[in-house]
């Protein structure tokens, strides 16, 4: 009997909310159809780009709603629903509320996101990790949060209300806190930290509120949820926390016994110029040093630097932030006051650096011709003489791209240079489209029949290297001004 | 008595809302097998009484036991031997009859719907949200009596049925009481119909349970009596009259008032006896509507 609840409280919010799940249905195959209208490499029409826009938004608010009247169709709040004094077990109605969420919202969006990989001609199953995690996403940032608002509000109107006054404080909050911290690093296990913090406190909102029905202290506890999503993003993902994020980074990232970073004498005059986007109150130096024991075929990236700076009267220590390496120096960004204040006198420096080594995994080659097989399972088209690359979810394989022109004739005007271009890297998030449109930056015009090969990498190892300096004039090294 | 006799035992059961007193801590007894009227004026506590039972709002003092189960404890399973009828629950209102029949069916161990539906002529297909107000108390009476509960409680179940339904309702409800041993407690304005059918009263005021007994004795011992004397004497007579005499009214030379305590053994020679001077003593018996409304009158007199 206690099985049967599930299927029973189930089937009963699929049959209650049959007209709303067609409306949902519609808006997906919706979307499904409008995205795969828009061809790489072509402007989408205005009016197609606005009903994608129109749809994006209708999305996330069936979603709300669906979920909503799910949930409040055996309402916890009041005292007079019909399923308080009928013998519901209470686990049994959270579960089937869960899985209304997983069988009336998640799937149909899942089967839409493969319908899209399908036409698009890519295989939904070729990047399972990155469908995970945008599923994981979906589920923690929406869905779960959707689940647990509905269960301590009682009407649609109430629910819609508390999202859109989180929304607004939350948006302000988050751009106060993390203002100014656009060139940080994100510390190591963000993902899987703030998934199990927030997703076991939101979990067990959900199951205390089902078996208590104590909505003051569920709503609290919510409340409370919220404001310790704020201080984690500002203290771990912000680097609030200093001392205990600094050691989980340098656990993150052992010492490298195989690479070295060694100083070099002078910043060679064609690194003398910036290399990073930085602000009028920030200066960017140049250390020259290069990095030694690096096999030649293989690639660092994800580049981050703290460095200490101190003089005899004033001592700095920047956060861990990107950090742009070259063949012969690394770039640094420091506060213009910070900067002024060092700059008097000769200066100890302490730098370390970490990243990640990848190595070449797999090379695809490729003639190009309209379509044609790209790199992480994708396809690739040739539109007026650009690459263009389709691939599925937003898991990034570092990837390289070179390029060798066919012989045949054709109009390349401009001729291309054939310089090696990098897929740039998307970040994961929760868009509902699943296919990963991207323009090759190559420069030049291509045509079918010349050659391209997609190197794949994978990770060797992170690594941290740390570099120690004296008496440095940072004058020298400035390259910002 | 033993416990086991009991539906329900309530030991000092009371419920404050901030430093609103709604409930006033109360101990409460209803034997198994009978059915309890809860009478009182609105926002007496009535509703709060059956929803602390029913552990759907939480106590702030005492304890209950329904069934011989901790009511803070129902939920679930309890749910398959208590059933609740009230005229605010909420019902699935996008439901048909049957669907809601089908939906609870497997919800409970026994389900025997069939007769219900047959008499209380509910077609299967229509619509909740279509039934009238009379129609609704049916379909929520025959969903709780369908799994043959061995308690039922219901909340005002009578409030704006015509008198049809009402007595369509009644009937079912003394069927399936006595048929199934099943113990009622109905909270209801319409003291008519409820004395046909209690075995035992309660009366709450203003969040106080005044008393609590069988519906015999209640009526045994409350008499309305009329006293006329010779002359125009009767005022002073007012304040002479003992502890248990209410709604005392003097006019001319007649004097009328309640007695809640009467011993039918001679009571008209008993008032005799305290009113030595009467000309005329008449004691007779009252219905539930009447003694209803002589507790009532002095809160009634105060609150104009």
């Amino acid at each position: 009997m206690k099985q049967g609840q599930l299927g029973l409280v189930l089937w009963k919010d699929i049959r209650a909310l049959w007209r709303e799940l067609c409306v949902y249905a519609v808006v997906l195959l919706a979307f499904g159809f409008a995205e795969t209208e828009t061809r790489p490499g072509e402007i989408p029409d205005g009016l197609l780009s606005l009903f994608i826009t129109l749809l994006k938004f209708l999305m996330p608010s069936c979603w709300l709603f669906l979920i909503a009247r799910s949930v409040h169709s055996d309402n916890l709040l009041g005292d007079d629903q019909f399923w308080v004094t009928r013998p519901y077990r209470w686990q049994w109605l959270l579960a089937a509320k869960l899985s209304f969420t997983a069988v009336a919202v998640a799937f149909p969006f899942v089967l839409m996101q493969w319908a899209i990989l399908w036409f698009t001609g890519l295989d939904p199953f070729a990047a399972k990790t990155g469908m995970a995690i945008s599923l994981i996403k979906f589920a923690l940032i929406v869905w779960l949060p959707f689940q647990v608002l509905a269960s301590v509000t009682e009407t649609v109107t109430a629910m819609f209300t508390a999202v859109a006054g989180l929304l607004v404080v939350w948006g302000g909050a988050l751009g106060f806190l993390l203002s100014g911290t656009n060139q940080r690093m994100s510390p190591p296990y963000e993902l899987p930290i703030f998934a199990v913090i927030f997703g076991g406190l939101m979990i067990g909102i959900l199951f205390y509120q089902y078996a208590t029905r104590n909505t003051v202290f569920s709503r609290s506890a919510a409340a409370a949820t919220a404001g310790l999503f704020l201080i984690l993003v500002y203290g771990y993902d912000g680097a609030g926390f200093g001392l205990p994020i600094t050691a989980l980074i340098r656990n993150h990232y052992p010492v490298n016994a195989s690479l070295r970073l060694r100083p070099l004498a002078r910043l060679p005059y064609d690194e003398r110029k910036e290399d990073m986007d930085v602000s009028s109150r920030q200066i960017e130096l140049k250390l020259p040093a290069q990095i030694d024991g690096l096999n030649s075929k293989h690639m660092l990236r994800d580049i981050h630097a703290a460095v200490v700076l101190q003089n005899r009267n004033v001592r700095y220590a920047s956060r861990w932030e990107t950090s742009a390496l070259t063949e012969e120096a690394i770039g640094i960004v420091l506060p213009k006051e910070a900067y002024d204040q060092l700059v008097v006198a000769p200066v100890r420096v302490h730098l370390e650096l970490v990243g990640v080594e990848l190595s070449p995994d797999r090379i695809v080659h490729s003639t190009m011709q309209s379509s044609f097989p790209g790199p992480m399972s994708g396809v690739c088209s040739l539109v007026k003489g650009k690459v263009f690359c389709q691939y599925a979810y937003r898991e990034w394989v570092p990837t390289q791209v070179k390029t060798d022109l066919a012989i045949e004739p054709c109009d390349r005007s401009p001729s291309p240079t054939g310089a090696p271009a990098t897929l740039r890297r998307i970040p994961a998030g929760t868009n509902p489209e699943p296919v990963v449109k991207e323009a090759l930056s190559l420069r030049g015009k291509f045509c079918p029949g010349d050659q391209i090969d997609f190197t794949e990498y994978k990770e060797v190892g992170n690594f941290r290297l740390p570099l120690d300096l004296t008496d440095v004039n940072l004058a020298m090294y400035r390259v910002s001004y | 008595m033993t416990s086991a006799c009991h539906a329900i035992e309530a030991h000092q059961l009371g419920k404050r809302f901030g430093s609103k007193v709604v409930l006033a801590p109360m101990d409460l007894i209803v034997p198994r097998g009978s059915i309890l009227a809860l009478i009182g004026h609105n926002g007496a506590g009535k509703t709060t009484l059956i929803k602390a039972l029913l552990n759907i709002i939480r106590p702030t003092s005492g304890q209950a036991k329904v069934l011989d189960m901790p009511s803070v404890s129902l939920r679930g399973y309890s749910f398959t031997r208590i059933a609740y009828v009230s005229e605010n629950q909420e019902l699935p209102e996008w439901m048909s009859v049957g669907q809601l029949m089908r939906h609870l069916r497997p919800l409970y161990p026994k389900w025997d719907d069939a007769g219900l539906l047959e008499k209380f002529m509910l077609p299967l297909d229509l619509k909740i949200e279509h039934c009238s107000r009379g129609m609704r108390m049916k379909v929520a009476l025959a969903s709780a009596l369908a799994f043959q509960p061995e308690m039922v409680f219901m909340d005002e179940p009578f409030s704006g049925l015509d008198t049809a339904v009402r007595a369509e309702l009644i009937e079912t409800l003394l069927e399936h009481s006595t048929e199934h041993e099943m113990t009622v407690l109905i909270s209801s304005h319409d003291l008519e119909e409820v004395e046909t059918l209690a075995t035992h009263v309660a009366f709450l005021h203003k969040g106080q349970l005044v008393f609590a007994e069988e519906m015999d004795d209640l009526l045994k011992r409350c008499r309305e009596v009329t006293v006329t004397f010779p002359k125009e004497i009767v005022n002073e007579f007012l304040t002479r009259l003992p502890n248990g005499c209410v709604a005392a009214e003097a006019s001319g030379a007649m004097l009328r008032f309640i007695d809640l305590r009467a011993d039918l053994v001679d009571h008209e020679g008993a008032i005799r006896v305290l009113l030595p001077t009467a000309f005329q003593v008449k004691s007779e018996g009252m219905n539930l509507r009447s003694i209803f409304l002589a507790l009532n009158k002095p809160s009634r007199e105060a609150d104009r």
